[in-house]
Protein backbone atom coordinates (compact mmCIF):
# COMPACT_ATOMS: atom_id res chain seq x y z
CA UNK A 1 0.00 0.00 0.00
CA UNK A 2 3.01 2.30 0.24
CA UNK A 3 2.53 3.24 -3.43
CA UNK A 4 -0.73 4.92 -2.33
CA UNK A 5 0.79 7.13 0.40
CA UNK A 6 4.16 8.56 1.27
CA UNK A 7 5.42 7.04 4.57
CA UNK A 8 7.94 9.91 4.90
CA UNK A 9 4.99 12.29 5.38
CA UNK A 10 4.09 10.37 8.52
CA UNK A 11 7.51 10.47 10.20
CA UNK A 12 7.17 11.84 13.70
CA UNK A 13 4.01 9.96 14.64
CA UNK A 14 4.38 7.85 17.77
CA UNK A 15 2.01 5.54 19.57
CA UNK A 16 0.85 7.75 22.44
CA UNK A 17 0.09 4.78 24.66
CA UNK A 18 3.42 2.94 24.22
CA UNK A 19 5.58 6.02 23.51
CA UNK A 20 7.37 4.40 20.56
CA UNK A 21 7.61 5.58 16.92
CA UNK A 22 5.41 3.88 14.34
CA UNK A 23 7.17 1.48 11.95
CA UNK A 24 6.18 -0.15 8.69
CA UNK A 25 4.64 -3.57 9.25
CA UNK A 26 1.99 -6.01 8.01
CA UNK A 27 -1.63 -5.28 8.97
CA UNK A 28 -4.68 -7.29 7.91
CA UNK A 29 -7.54 -5.22 6.58
CA UNK A 30 -10.85 -6.76 5.57
CA UNK A 31 -14.21 -5.94 4.00
CA UNK A 32 -17.26 -8.03 3.16
CA UNK A 33 -15.46 -11.25 4.03
CA UNK A 34 -12.33 -10.46 2.01
CA UNK A 35 -9.07 -10.01 3.90
CA UNK A 36 -5.79 -8.51 2.67
CA UNK A 37 -2.37 -8.19 4.33
CA UNK A 38 -1.01 -4.67 3.67
CA UNK A 39 2.05 -2.67 4.71
CA UNK A 40 1.16 0.21 7.00
CA UNK A 41 2.70 2.25 9.77
CA UNK A 42 1.96 0.60 13.09
CA UNK A 43 3.12 0.51 16.68
CA UNK A 44 5.71 -2.30 16.98
CA UNK A 45 4.56 -2.85 20.55
CA UNK A 46 0.72 -2.85 20.62
CA UNK A 47 -0.01 -3.02 16.86
CA UNK A 48 -2.03 0.25 16.67
CA UNK A 49 -2.09 0.99 12.92
CA UNK A 50 -2.30 4.30 11.06
CA UNK A 51 -4.47 4.52 7.96
CA UNK A 52 -3.46 7.75 6.19
CA UNK A 53 -6.19 10.06 4.88
CA UNK A 54 -5.05 9.72 1.25
CA UNK A 55 -5.13 5.93 1.51
CA UNK A 56 -8.60 5.88 3.14
CA UNK A 57 -10.11 8.23 0.56
CA UNK A 58 -8.15 6.78 -2.36
CA UNK A 59 -7.28 3.14 -2.75
CA UNK A 60 -9.35 1.85 0.19
CA UNK A 61 -12.50 3.60 -1.07
CA UNK A 62 -11.83 2.15 -4.52
CA UNK A 63 -11.43 -1.41 -3.18
CA UNK A 64 -14.55 -1.02 -1.01
CA UNK A 65 -16.57 0.00 -4.07
CA UNK A 66 -15.17 -2.87 -6.17
CA UNK A 67 -16.03 -5.41 -3.49
CA UNK A 68 -19.52 -3.95 -3.06
CA UNK A 69 -20.16 -4.14 -6.81
CA UNK A 70 -18.92 -7.73 -7.08
CA UNK B 1 -39.88 2.92 -12.63
CA UNK B 2 -39.57 3.56 -8.91
CA UNK B 3 -41.51 0.45 -7.91
CA UNK B 4 -39.53 -2.18 -9.92
CA UNK B 5 -36.28 -0.57 -8.71
CA UNK B 6 -37.48 -0.71 -5.10
CA UNK B 7 -38.52 -4.35 -5.49
CA UNK B 8 -35.09 -5.19 -6.93
CA UNK B 9 -33.45 -3.41 -4.03
CA UNK B 10 -35.55 -5.38 -1.55
CA UNK B 11 -34.48 -8.62 -3.24
CA UNK B 12 -30.83 -7.53 -3.10
CA UNK B 13 -31.18 -6.84 0.63
CA UNK B 14 -32.84 -10.22 1.20
CA UNK B 15 -30.03 -12.02 -0.63
CA UNK B 16 -27.28 -9.93 1.06
CA UNK B 17 -26.23 -8.40 -2.26
CA UNK B 18 -27.09 -4.78 -1.45
CA UNK B 19 -23.98 -2.77 -0.47
CA UNK B 20 -24.54 -1.39 3.02
CA UNK B 21 -22.76 1.86 2.17
CA UNK B 22 -25.53 3.01 -0.20
CA UNK B 23 -28.10 3.83 2.48
CA UNK B 24 -26.18 3.55 5.73
CA UNK B 25 -26.05 7.28 6.49
CA UNK B 26 -29.81 7.69 6.03
CA UNK B 27 -30.54 4.60 8.13
CA UNK B 28 -28.37 5.90 10.96
CA UNK B 29 -30.18 9.22 10.70
CA UNK B 30 -33.46 7.35 11.08
CA UNK B 31 -32.09 5.49 14.12
CA UNK B 32 -31.14 8.85 15.63
CA UNK B 33 -34.66 10.21 15.03
CA UNK B 34 -36.29 7.20 16.59
CA UNK B 35 -33.93 7.23 19.57
CA UNK B 36 -34.21 9.15 22.82
CA UNK B 37 -32.53 12.30 21.43
CA UNK B 38 -35.57 13.10 19.29
CA UNK B 39 -38.41 10.60 19.59
CA UNK B 40 -41.30 11.90 21.65
CA UNK B 41 -45.01 11.16 21.93
CA UNK B 42 -47.17 13.43 24.01
CA UNK B 43 -50.81 14.35 24.47
CA UNK B 44 -51.43 18.12 24.35
CA UNK B 45 -50.40 20.18 27.40
CA UNK B 46 -52.85 19.83 30.33
CA UNK B 47 -54.89 17.02 28.74
CA UNK B 48 -54.68 13.24 28.46
CA UNK B 49 -56.29 12.67 25.10
CA UNK B 50 -56.35 14.15 21.62
CA UNK B 51 -58.28 13.89 18.36
CA UNK B 52 -55.24 14.97 16.31
CA UNK B 53 -51.50 14.48 16.53
CA UNK B 54 -48.92 16.68 14.79
CA UNK B 55 -46.18 14.65 13.08
CA UNK B 56 -43.72 17.24 11.69
CA UNK B 57 -41.14 14.65 10.56
CA UNK B 58 -37.44 14.59 11.24
CA UNK B 59 -36.13 16.76 8.41
CA UNK B 60 -38.37 19.78 9.02
CA UNK B 61 -37.65 19.52 12.76
CA UNK B 62 -33.91 19.44 12.07
CA UNK B 63 -33.92 22.15 9.40
CA UNK B 64 -36.40 24.56 10.96
CA UNK B 65 -37.07 23.76 14.65
CA UNK B 66 -38.47 27.26 15.27
CA UNK B 67 -41.05 26.87 12.49
CA UNK B 68 -41.92 23.41 13.78
CA UNK B 69 -42.71 24.89 17.20
CA UNK B 70 -44.77 27.66 15.62
CA UNK B 71 -46.65 25.18 13.44
CA UNK B 72 -47.53 23.16 16.56
CA UNK B 73 -48.70 26.35 18.33
CA UNK B 74 -50.86 27.20 15.31
CA UNK B 75 -52.46 23.73 15.29
CA UNK B 76 -53.22 23.80 19.02
CA UNK B 77 -54.82 27.23 18.63
CA UNK B 78 -56.81 26.08 15.59
CA UNK B 79 -58.10 22.86 17.18
CA UNK B 80 -58.65 24.09 20.75
CA UNK B 81 -55.54 22.38 22.13
CA UNK B 82 -56.82 19.01 20.86
CA UNK B 83 -53.50 18.19 19.10
CA UNK B 84 -50.82 15.90 20.52
CA UNK B 85 -47.24 15.74 19.27
CA UNK B 86 -45.21 12.91 17.83
CA UNK B 87 -41.55 13.50 17.01
CA UNK B 88 -39.90 10.64 15.14
CA UNK B 89 -38.99 9.41 11.65
CA UNK B 90 -41.76 8.03 9.45
CA UNK B 91 -39.52 5.17 8.27
CA UNK B 92 -38.96 6.44 4.72
CA UNK B 93 -35.18 5.74 4.77
CA UNK B 94 -35.81 2.06 5.60
CA UNK B 95 -38.54 1.82 2.98
CA UNK B 96 -36.30 3.38 0.33
CA UNK B 97 -33.34 1.19 1.32
CA UNK B 98 -35.41 -1.97 0.90
CA UNK B 99 -34.90 -2.74 4.59
CA UNK B 100 -38.23 -4.39 5.35
CA UNK B 101 -36.95 -5.46 8.77
CA UNK B 102 -36.14 -1.90 9.88
CA UNK B 103 -39.32 -0.54 8.35
CA UNK B 104 -41.42 -3.12 10.21
CA UNK B 105 -39.67 -2.17 13.45
CA UNK B 106 -40.36 1.51 12.85
CA UNK B 107 -43.98 0.74 11.96
CA UNK B 108 -44.51 -1.29 15.14
CA UNK B 109 -43.09 1.55 17.25
CA UNK B 110 -45.33 4.13 15.53
CA UNK B 111 -48.43 1.95 15.95
CA UNK B 112 -47.75 1.43 19.65
CA UNK B 113 -47.31 5.17 20.23
CA UNK B 114 -50.31 6.08 18.07
CA UNK B 115 -52.46 3.63 19.99
CA UNK B 116 -51.34 5.13 23.31
CA UNK B 117 -52.71 8.48 22.11
CA UNK B 118 -56.04 6.89 21.19
CA UNK B 119 -55.41 6.67 17.43
CA UNK B 120 -55.82 10.38 16.61
CA UNK B 121 -55.80 11.80 13.06
CA UNK B 122 -52.22 12.49 11.98
CA UNK B 123 -51.34 15.97 10.66
CA UNK B 124 -48.31 15.91 8.34
CA UNK B 125 -46.14 18.67 6.90
CA UNK B 126 -43.54 16.55 5.10
CA UNK B 127 -44.26 15.11 1.65
CA UNK B 128 -42.15 11.98 2.23
CA UNK B 129 -44.02 11.27 5.48
CA UNK B 130 -47.31 11.80 3.62
CA UNK B 131 -46.33 9.22 1.01
CA UNK B 132 -45.22 6.70 3.64
CA UNK B 133 -48.44 7.09 5.64
CA UNK B 134 -50.59 6.85 2.56
CA UNK B 135 -48.92 3.65 1.38
CA UNK B 136 -48.23 1.84 4.61
CA UNK B 137 -50.90 3.01 7.07
CA UNK B 138 -54.18 2.81 5.15
CA UNK B 139 -56.09 2.57 8.42
CA UNK B 140 -54.62 5.80 9.86
CA UNK B 141 -56.43 9.01 8.98
CA UNK B 142 -53.97 11.61 7.67
CA UNK B 143 -54.36 15.32 7.02
CA UNK B 144 -51.94 17.65 5.28
CA UNK B 145 -50.83 20.62 7.40
CA UNK B 146 -51.06 22.72 4.24
CA UNK B 147 -54.76 21.93 3.78
CA UNK B 148 -55.36 22.91 7.42
CA UNK B 149 -53.40 26.14 7.04
CA UNK B 150 -55.20 27.07 3.84
CA UNK B 151 -58.51 26.76 5.71
CA UNK B 152 -57.56 28.29 9.04
CA UNK B 153 -54.34 30.30 8.53
CA UNK B 154 -53.67 33.99 9.08
CA UNK B 155 -51.87 34.68 5.76
CA UNK B 156 -49.53 37.52 6.74
CA UNK B 157 -48.99 39.82 3.75
CA UNK B 158 -45.39 39.52 2.52
CA UNK B 159 -43.32 41.60 0.13
CA UNK B 160 -42.57 39.76 -3.12
CA UNK B 161 -40.11 41.60 -5.34
CA UNK B 162 -40.84 39.29 -8.27
CA UNK B 163 -42.93 36.25 -9.16
CA UNK B 164 -41.81 32.98 -7.58
CA UNK B 165 -41.74 29.44 -8.97
CA UNK B 166 -43.14 26.57 -6.92
CA UNK B 167 -41.16 23.36 -6.69
CA UNK B 168 -43.55 20.54 -5.77
CA UNK B 169 -41.83 17.71 -3.84
CA UNK B 170 -41.99 14.52 -5.90
CA UNK B 171 -43.35 12.35 -3.10
CA UNK B 172 -46.69 14.18 -3.24
CA UNK B 173 -46.75 14.58 -7.02
CA UNK B 174 -50.26 13.10 -7.20
CA UNK B 175 -51.70 15.02 -4.22
CA UNK B 176 -53.39 17.83 -6.13
CA UNK B 177 -55.23 18.98 -2.98
CA UNK B 178 -51.87 19.75 -1.28
CA UNK B 179 -50.53 21.45 -4.42
CA UNK B 180 -53.71 23.57 -4.60
CA UNK B 181 -53.42 24.56 -0.93
CA UNK B 182 -49.80 25.65 -1.40
CA UNK B 183 -50.72 27.86 -4.34
CA UNK B 184 -53.72 29.24 -2.50
CA UNK B 185 -51.68 30.09 0.63
CA UNK B 186 -48.95 31.78 -1.37
CA UNK B 187 -51.46 33.80 -3.39
CA UNK B 188 -53.30 34.92 -0.23
CA UNK B 189 -49.98 36.21 1.13
CA UNK B 190 -49.44 38.33 -1.98
CA UNK B 191 -47.21 36.03 -4.02
CA UNK B 192 -47.38 35.88 -7.79
CA UNK B 193 -46.75 32.35 -9.03
CA UNK B 194 -45.09 31.35 -12.25
CA UNK B 195 -45.39 27.60 -12.80
CA UNK B 196 -42.32 25.59 -13.72
CA UNK B 197 -42.69 23.56 -16.88
CA UNK B 198 -42.36 20.42 -14.78
CA UNK B 199 -44.65 20.92 -11.81
CA UNK B 200 -47.41 19.07 -9.94
CA UNK B 201 -47.61 15.45 -11.21
CA UNK B 202 -44.68 16.08 -13.57
CA UNK B 203 -42.40 17.54 -10.90
CA UNK B 204 -38.79 16.41 -10.52
CA UNK B 205 -36.91 14.90 -7.60
CA UNK B 206 -34.42 16.98 -5.55
CA UNK B 207 -32.30 13.80 -5.09
CA UNK B 208 -33.42 13.12 -1.50
CA UNK B 209 -36.12 10.64 -2.53
CA UNK B 210 -34.90 7.06 -2.62
CA UNK B 211 -31.66 8.37 -1.03
CA UNK B 212 -30.20 8.98 -4.51
CA UNK B 213 -27.88 11.62 -3.05
CA UNK B 214 -26.21 8.89 -0.99
CA UNK B 215 -26.38 5.95 -3.39
CA UNK B 216 -25.17 7.80 -6.50
CA UNK B 217 -23.78 11.25 -5.77
CA UNK B 218 -22.71 12.20 -9.35
CA UNK B 219 -26.19 11.45 -10.75
CA UNK B 220 -27.82 13.25 -7.81
CA UNK B 221 -25.76 16.38 -8.45
CA UNK B 222 -26.84 16.43 -12.10
CA UNK B 223 -30.49 15.97 -11.11
CA UNK B 224 -30.37 18.90 -8.66
CA UNK B 225 -28.53 21.14 -11.12
CA UNK B 226 -31.01 20.38 -13.90
CA UNK B 227 -33.91 21.21 -11.61
CA UNK B 228 -32.48 24.51 -10.37
CA UNK B 229 -31.62 25.56 -13.93
CA UNK B 230 -35.26 25.34 -14.93
CA UNK B 231 -36.02 28.92 -13.93
CA UNK B 232 -34.06 31.98 -12.78
CA UNK B 233 -36.91 32.87 -10.38
CA UNK B 234 -36.72 32.20 -6.65
CA UNK B 235 -38.15 28.78 -5.83
CA UNK B 236 -40.69 28.17 -3.09
CA UNK B 237 -41.08 24.65 -1.85
CA UNK B 238 -42.75 22.87 1.06
CA UNK B 239 -40.20 20.16 1.76
CA UNK B 240 -37.23 20.89 4.04
CA UNK B 241 -34.91 18.59 2.10
CA UNK B 242 -35.77 20.04 -1.32
CA UNK B 243 -35.01 23.47 0.17
CA UNK B 244 -31.69 22.27 1.63
CA UNK B 245 -30.53 20.56 -1.57
CA UNK B 246 -31.28 23.60 -3.73
CA UNK B 247 -29.82 26.11 -1.23
CA UNK B 248 -26.67 23.99 -0.91
CA UNK B 249 -26.05 24.56 -4.62
CA UNK B 250 -26.71 28.28 -4.36
CA UNK B 251 -30.28 28.42 -5.71
CA UNK B 252 -32.40 31.08 -4.00
CA UNK B 253 -35.10 28.94 -2.41
CA UNK B 254 -37.53 29.41 0.44
CA UNK B 255 -39.69 26.98 2.36
CA UNK B 256 -43.33 28.09 2.50
CA UNK B 257 -42.90 28.29 6.29
CA UNK B 258 -40.42 31.15 5.71
CA UNK B 259 -43.35 33.29 4.51
CA UNK B 260 -45.76 32.06 7.18
CA UNK B 261 -43.51 32.17 10.26
CA UNK B 262 -40.20 33.75 9.13
CA UNK B 263 -38.70 37.13 9.99
CA UNK B 264 -39.94 39.80 7.59
CA UNK B 265 -36.70 41.81 7.53
CA UNK B 266 -34.50 38.90 6.36
CA UNK B 267 -33.92 37.65 2.82
CA UNK B 268 -34.74 34.04 3.70
CA UNK B 269 -34.00 32.73 0.21
CA UNK B 270 -30.33 33.33 1.02
CA UNK B 271 -30.33 31.38 4.30
CA UNK B 272 -27.68 28.65 4.13
CA UNK B 273 -28.74 25.01 4.02
CA UNK B 274 -28.70 23.35 7.44
CA UNK B 275 -25.74 20.95 7.83
CA UNK B 276 -26.13 17.33 8.91
CA UNK B 277 -24.70 17.77 12.41
CA UNK B 278 -26.71 20.93 12.97
CA UNK B 279 -29.80 19.06 11.83
CA UNK B 280 -29.29 16.50 14.63
CA UNK B 281 -28.53 19.22 17.16
CA UNK B 282 -31.70 21.10 16.15
CA UNK B 283 -33.87 18.00 16.56
CA UNK B 284 -32.54 17.43 20.05
CA UNK B 285 -32.96 21.10 21.04
CA UNK B 286 -36.51 21.07 19.67
CA UNK B 287 -37.43 18.11 21.85
CA UNK B 288 -35.70 19.67 24.85
CA UNK B 289 -37.44 23.05 24.37
CA UNK B 290 -40.88 21.58 23.87
CA UNK B 291 -40.55 19.21 26.83
CA UNK B 292 -39.57 22.13 29.05
CA UNK B 293 -41.98 24.73 27.67
CA UNK B 294 -45.13 22.64 27.30
CA UNK B 295 -44.80 19.80 29.78
CA UNK B 296 -42.15 20.91 32.32
CA UNK B 297 -40.15 17.76 31.62
CA UNK B 298 -36.43 17.24 31.02
CA UNK B 299 -34.35 15.26 28.54
CA UNK B 300 -32.78 11.89 29.40
CA UNK B 301 -29.15 12.06 30.60
CA UNK B 302 -26.41 12.67 28.04
CA UNK B 303 -23.79 10.08 27.03
CA UNK B 304 -20.14 10.71 27.99
CA UNK B 305 -19.04 11.59 24.44
CA UNK B 306 -21.56 14.45 24.23
CA UNK B 307 -19.51 16.52 26.69
CA UNK B 308 -16.57 16.62 24.22
CA UNK B 309 -16.46 20.18 22.87
CA UNK B 310 -15.15 20.51 19.33
CA UNK B 311 -13.81 23.52 17.44
CA UNK B 312 -14.29 23.16 13.69
CA UNK B 313 -12.65 25.79 11.47
CA UNK B 314 -14.72 26.63 8.36
CA UNK B 315 -12.65 24.47 6.00
CA UNK B 316 -12.95 21.48 8.34
CA UNK B 317 -16.67 22.12 8.77
CA UNK B 318 -17.06 21.91 4.99
CA UNK B 319 -14.81 18.86 4.78
CA UNK B 320 -16.80 16.86 7.34
CA UNK B 321 -20.14 17.85 5.75
CA UNK B 322 -18.91 16.64 2.34
CA UNK B 323 -17.64 13.43 3.92
CA UNK B 324 -20.88 12.82 5.87
CA UNK B 325 -19.05 12.84 9.20
CA UNK B 326 -21.13 14.13 12.09
CA UNK B 327 -20.00 15.99 15.19
CA UNK B 328 -21.18 13.03 17.27
CA UNK B 329 -18.93 10.67 15.22
CA UNK B 330 -15.88 12.85 15.98
CA UNK B 331 -16.86 13.23 19.63
CA UNK B 332 -16.98 9.44 19.95
CA UNK B 333 -13.48 9.08 18.44
CA UNK B 334 -11.95 11.58 20.87
CA UNK B 335 -13.83 10.24 23.89
CA UNK B 336 -12.70 6.69 23.04
CA UNK B 337 -9.08 7.81 22.51
CA UNK B 338 -9.04 9.73 25.79
CA UNK B 339 -10.58 6.87 27.74
CA UNK B 340 -8.46 4.05 26.31
CA UNK B 341 -5.22 5.94 25.53
CA UNK B 342 -5.31 4.39 22.03
CA UNK B 343 -4.15 7.28 19.86
CA UNK B 344 -1.10 8.51 18.01
CA UNK B 345 0.83 11.68 18.75
CA UNK B 346 3.02 13.93 16.63
CA UNK B 347 5.55 15.90 18.68
CA UNK B 348 6.30 18.49 16.01
CA UNK B 349 2.66 19.45 15.39
CA UNK B 350 1.36 18.49 18.86
CA UNK B 351 -1.57 16.80 17.09
CA UNK B 352 -3.24 13.57 18.10
CA UNK B 353 -4.66 11.10 15.59
CA UNK B 354 -7.19 8.48 16.65
CA UNK B 355 -9.88 6.25 15.22
CA UNK B 356 -13.05 4.56 16.42
CA UNK B 357 -15.62 2.34 14.77
CA UNK B 358 -19.00 2.86 16.49
CA UNK B 359 -20.86 0.64 13.98
CA UNK B 360 -19.92 -0.10 10.38
CA UNK B 361 -17.73 2.90 9.55
CA UNK B 362 -14.30 3.68 11.04
CA UNK B 363 -13.83 7.39 11.73
CA UNK B 364 -10.43 9.09 12.05
CA UNK B 365 -9.87 12.47 13.66
CA UNK B 366 -6.67 14.51 13.82
CA UNK B 367 -7.04 16.98 16.66
CA UNK B 368 -5.30 19.14 19.24
CA UNK B 369 -6.55 19.55 22.83
CA UNK B 370 -6.99 23.21 23.81
CA UNK B 371 -6.27 24.90 27.13
CA UNK B 372 -9.99 25.41 27.81
CA UNK B 373 -10.71 21.66 27.53
CA UNK B 374 -12.08 21.77 23.97
CA UNK B 375 -10.54 20.03 20.94
CA UNK B 376 -9.50 21.73 17.71
CA UNK B 377 -10.21 19.39 14.79
CA UNK B 378 -7.69 19.53 11.93
CA UNK B 379 -9.18 16.84 9.73
CA UNK B 380 -11.56 13.90 9.79
CA UNK B 381 -12.03 11.03 7.36
CA UNK B 382 -13.53 7.57 7.30
CA UNK B 383 -13.43 4.16 5.65
CA UNK B 384 -15.37 0.92 5.80
CA UNK B 385 -12.42 -1.46 5.60
CA UNK B 386 -11.84 -3.08 8.96
CA UNK B 387 -8.44 -2.88 10.59
CA UNK B 388 -7.17 -6.18 11.93
CA UNK B 389 -3.91 -7.13 13.60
Amino acid sequence: MTQYFDPAKYEGWVCADCGVPLEMGKVDISYLGNSFPVNLLKCPNCGLALIPEELALGKLAEVEKTLEDK
Amino acid sequence: MAEPIKETREKMVETSRMPASAHDFALRDMAFSNGEKFALTHTPPQTNSCSYVFFPGCQLSGSAPDYTEKAYDFLRETFNNDVGLMLRCCGAPADWAGRKDLFAESQAEFRAEHEKLGKPKVILTCSSCYQVFQRHYPDVEIISFWDVYDQHGQFPKREFAAPVAIHDPCSTRYESHIQDSIRSILTKMGGEIQELELSREKTECCSFGGAMWLANKPVAEKVVQRRINESPLDYVTYCAMCRNFFARRGKRTTHLFDYIFGATETDLALAPAVGFSQNHENRTRLKENLLKKLWSETMPESAAFESIRLILPDDVQKQVEDRLILVEDMQKVIEHADRTGKRMFNKSTQHYLAYFKPASVTYWVEYAPQADGSFLVHKAYSHRMEIGK
